[in-house]
C-alpha cells in the first residue's frame, strides 16, 4: 500500500494553494448552484474546462498526470468547491476519493498505469459502488458475487446509490469473493468498465438535494472482469474499504466546511443589512449571539478537517474521519438552518440559495457511514481503547487548555465508571455506545479546536466560544438516561415491536 | 449451564452476527477470515456473551479471540472460574 500523505494544508507557492486559487476563479465565473440544481443534472458543458483546471486529477500521483496533492490540500480545495456548488464538488469529491483512492493506494502497477492517467485526465471519471438494498450500514452482507472464471471473473449483483453511477467510466465495486486470498468470508474491490457487457446503469434518482450529482442503480448481469483488474489484495477487501471511506468521509467533511461558509457568508451579509427595530440586526443581543455560534461552528469545522488530515498514518486517519464526518455533517446542517433562521421569511425562498444549501446538507448525515451507526462505532472503539491525544502544542491559551482538559477528562471518567459497572456488557448495550461514540468525537472536536487556537487571538476566541458548547453537549449527552422501561412502554417491547 | 449448552449458546451468537449458518460453523475458523467478522463485530460478540452467560470477560479479551475455538475455550474457562 502506498503510504499515506504528509500533513495538509497549502502554502503561499504551494500546488495546492494554486489549486485553491483556480477553483475560487473557476466556481466565481462558471458555477450557478441554483441552476445546476433547477437542471437536475451534472453541468457537462463544464466538464472539459473542470477537466483542463486538473480537478479530476488533483489527488492522483504526478507520475501518472495527476497533481498530486496531499489529503489536507485536496480537502481545502474542494472546500472553495462546493462553497460554489456542493453537487458539482460531490462528483469530484467521490471520483477523487471513493472512486480513484482504491486504485491509487492499492493497486497494481499495471492497473494503475492502465487507470490512473485517463482519471486524472478526467477522460474517465470513477465511481464507486457498495451499497445494496440488503447491505447498507452492514457491508458484509452484500451479495454481489465475482466468482472465478478463467482469466478473470463473473460479476453478478445489483447496487444502489452509486454517486457518479450516470457519469462515470469505470465503477470500483465491492463484491463477495468467497475462497480469494485464502479468506472463506472474503470481499475484494474490483475495477468494472461500466462499457463491459452486462452492466446497465438504471435512472437516475430523485433527490432531496444534490440534484446536479447522479446518484444511480447499478446491475452486474454476468459481466466479465479480467483478473488483472482486482484492486490490491483479493480477499482484501473490507480493509481496503475502511482505508478508502477514511479518505473520503475526510473529503466529505472539507466539503461540509465550504458549505457552512456558504451559509455563514449568506448570514453575515443579511444580519449586517437588514434594518429592523432601528438598527441592523447583528446590533440585536440574540443575533449576535447566533451569529458568534455560527462563526465558531465554522471555525470548528475548520479545525477538525485539519486535524484529521494531519493524521500521521492510516490507522490514524481511520478514526479520525470518524469523528470528522459526524460532527462537521451535523454541524453543517446545523449552520444551514441557522442561516436560514436569521434570514426570516427570505430564508425559505429558492432564490436565497440556502434552501439549496440545506437541501444539498442533508444526505451528508447519511451517505458515507450513518451517523448514528459511526457514532456506536467510535463508542467501542473509545471504551476498547481510549484515544491518546498528543499534548496541546504551547500557544495554546491555559483557559483553553483547561476547558480541553475538563471535557476530556469528564469523557474518560464516564467511560470508566461504565466499563466498572458493566465490563463487556457494555459492549452490546448500543445506546450507552452511542453516547459514548457522540461525547467522543465533541471532545475530538474540541482538541482541534484546542490546538488550532495557538494560531491567533482570533483563533482563540471562536475556539473558547466553542469549547463552552463541547462541554454543554458533553455532560447533557453522558448525563442523558432514558430507562428501557420507560421506551419500552411506548414503543412495546422487542418481540411485540417486530 | 453444561459445556455442551455453552458451546451452542456461543455458536448460536456466532450465527446471529455472522451471515454463518449454525451448522456450518466449525471450531478451526478464524473470526475474521471465515467468519467475516472486524473489530466492531468482535466486540459485540463479547458483549452479547457476557450478557447472555453471565460470564465476566473483558473488553481486552477482544484482543486476544481470533477463532471460534478461542471464543469457546475463553467462556468455558470463565464460567469455570466463576464457579470456584
Amino acid at each position: 500500500m502506498h503510504g499515506t500523505e504528509p500533513p495538509g494544508g497549502s502554502t503561499a507557492d504551494s500546488m495546492g494553494h494554486r489549486a485553491i486559487g483556480l477553483v475560487r476563479r473557476f466556481g466565481a465565473r462558471h458555477l450557478d448552484d441554483l441552476a445546476v440544481d433547477a437542471a437536475g443534472e451534472f453541468p457537462h458543458h463544464l466538464r472539459e474546462t473542470m477537466a483542463e483546471l486538473g480537478l479530476f486529477g488533483l489527488s492522483l500521483p504526478e507520475a501518472y498526470g495527476g497533481s498530486g496533492l496531499s489529503l489536507g490540500e485536496v480537502c481545502e480545495t474542494l472546500s472553495v468547491l462546493a462553497e460554489h456548488d456542493r453537487a458539482v464538488a460531490t462528483t469530484v469529491g467521490l471520483h477523487l476519493g471513493l472512486g480513484t483512492r482504491g486504485t491509487v493506494a492499492f493497486g497494481a502497477p499495471a492497473l494503475c498505469e492502465e487507470l490512473l492517467p485517463r482519471f486524472a485526465s478526467g477522460e474517465a471519471i470513477a465511481a464507486f459502488s457498495a451499497t445494496e438494498a440488503g447491505a447498507g450500514s452492514n457491508l458484509r452482507a452484500i451479495e454481489t458475487t465475482a466468482v472465478p472464471v478463467e482469466g478473470g471473473f463473473r460479476v453478478t449483483g445489483s447496487k444502489i446509490f452509486v454517486t457518479n453511477g450516470g457519469l462515470c467510466d469505470v465503477i470500483t465495486a465491492l463484491v463477495s469473493t468467497p475462497g480469494a486470498g485464502g479468506s472463506r468470508q472474503g470481499q475484494s474491490l474490483i475495477a468494472i468498465d461500466r462499457a463491459a457487457p452486462g452492466v446497465s446503469v438504471g435512472r437516475e434518482e430523485k433527490k432531496l438535494g444534490l440534484r446536479g450529482s447522479s446518484t444511480t442503480p447499478v446491475h452486474f448481469d454476468d459481466v466479465f472482469v479480467p483478473s488483472h483488474r482486482v484492486v490490491g489484495q483479493a480477499g482484501g477487501g473490507i480493509e481496503q474499504v475502511d482505508h478508502v471511506l477514511a479518505w473520503g468521509r475526510t473529503v466529505m467533511a472539507a466539503g461540509c466546511v465550504g458549505s457552512a461558509r456558504a451559509a455563514l457568508a449568506l448570514a453575515r451579509a443579511h444580519t449586517e443589512h437588514r434594518r429592523q427595530f432601528g438598527g441592523p440586526l447583528i446590533k440585536l443581543a440574540v443575533v449576535r449571539a447566533q451569529m458568534a455560534e455560527l462563526m465558531s461552528d465554522v471555525f470548528m469545522m475548520e479545525s477538525v478537517v485539519a486535524w484529521a488530515t494531519s493524521a500521521p498514518d492510516s490507522a490514524t486517519l481511520a478514526r479520525r474521519s470518524l469523528s470528522a464526518k459526524i460532527i462537521c455533517s451535523d454541524t453543517n446542517w446545523k449552520t444551514c438552518d441557522a442561516a436560514i433562521q436569521l434570514h426570516g421569511g427570505m430564508g425559505y425562498l429558492e432564490e436565497t440559495r440556502l434552501p439549496l444549501l440545506l437541501r444539498d446538507a442533508r444526505i451528508t448525515r447519511i451517505f458515507e457511514g450513518a451517523n448514528d451507526v459511526l457514532r456506536v462505532r467510535v463508542g467501542m472503539a473509545e471504551v476498547a481503547a481510549p484515544a491518546r491525544r498528543a499534548p496541546l502544542p504551547a500557544g495554546v491559551p491555559g483557559q483553553i487548555r483547561a476547558a480541553f482538559s475538563k471535557v476530556e477528562k469528564g469523557l474518560h471518567g464516564h467511560v470508566r465508571l461504565r466499563k466498572d459497572a458493566l465490563g463487556a456488557r457494555l459492549l452490546a448495550r448500543q445506546e450507552l455506545l452511542h453516547q459514548i461514540g457522540h461525547a467522543a468525537a465533541v471532545v475530538d472536536a474540541a482538541y482541534a479546536c484546542a490546538v488550532a487556537s495557538a494560531a491567533s487571538p482570533r483563533a482563540a476566541a471562536l475556539a473558547d466560544l466553542w469549547l463552552m458548547k463541547a462541554s454543554d453537549d458533553v455532560i447533557a449527552t453522558l448525563r442523558t438516561h432514558r430507562p428501557q422501561e420507560a421506551i419500552n412502554a411506548v414503543i412495546g417491547d422487542d418481540e411485540a415491536f417486530a | 449451564m453444561s459445556p455442551t449448552e455453552l458451546n451452542d449458546k456461543v455458536y448460536d451468537i456466532l450465527s446471529e452476527l455472522t451471515t454463518v449458518a449454525r451448522a456450518e460453523l466449525r471450531p478451526e475458523f478464524t473470526l475474521s477470515g471465515d467468519l467475516g467478522m472486524d473489530s466492531v463485530s468482535a466486540m459485540e460478540m463479547l458483549g452479547m456473551l457476557d450478557e447472555a452467560l453471565g460470564v465476566q470477560l473483558d473488553i481486552e479479551d477482544t484482543f486476544s479471540v481470533k477463532t471460534v475455538q478461542q471464543v469457546l475455550d475463553l467462556v468455558q474457562t470463565r464460567v469455570s472460574h466463576a464457579r470456584h
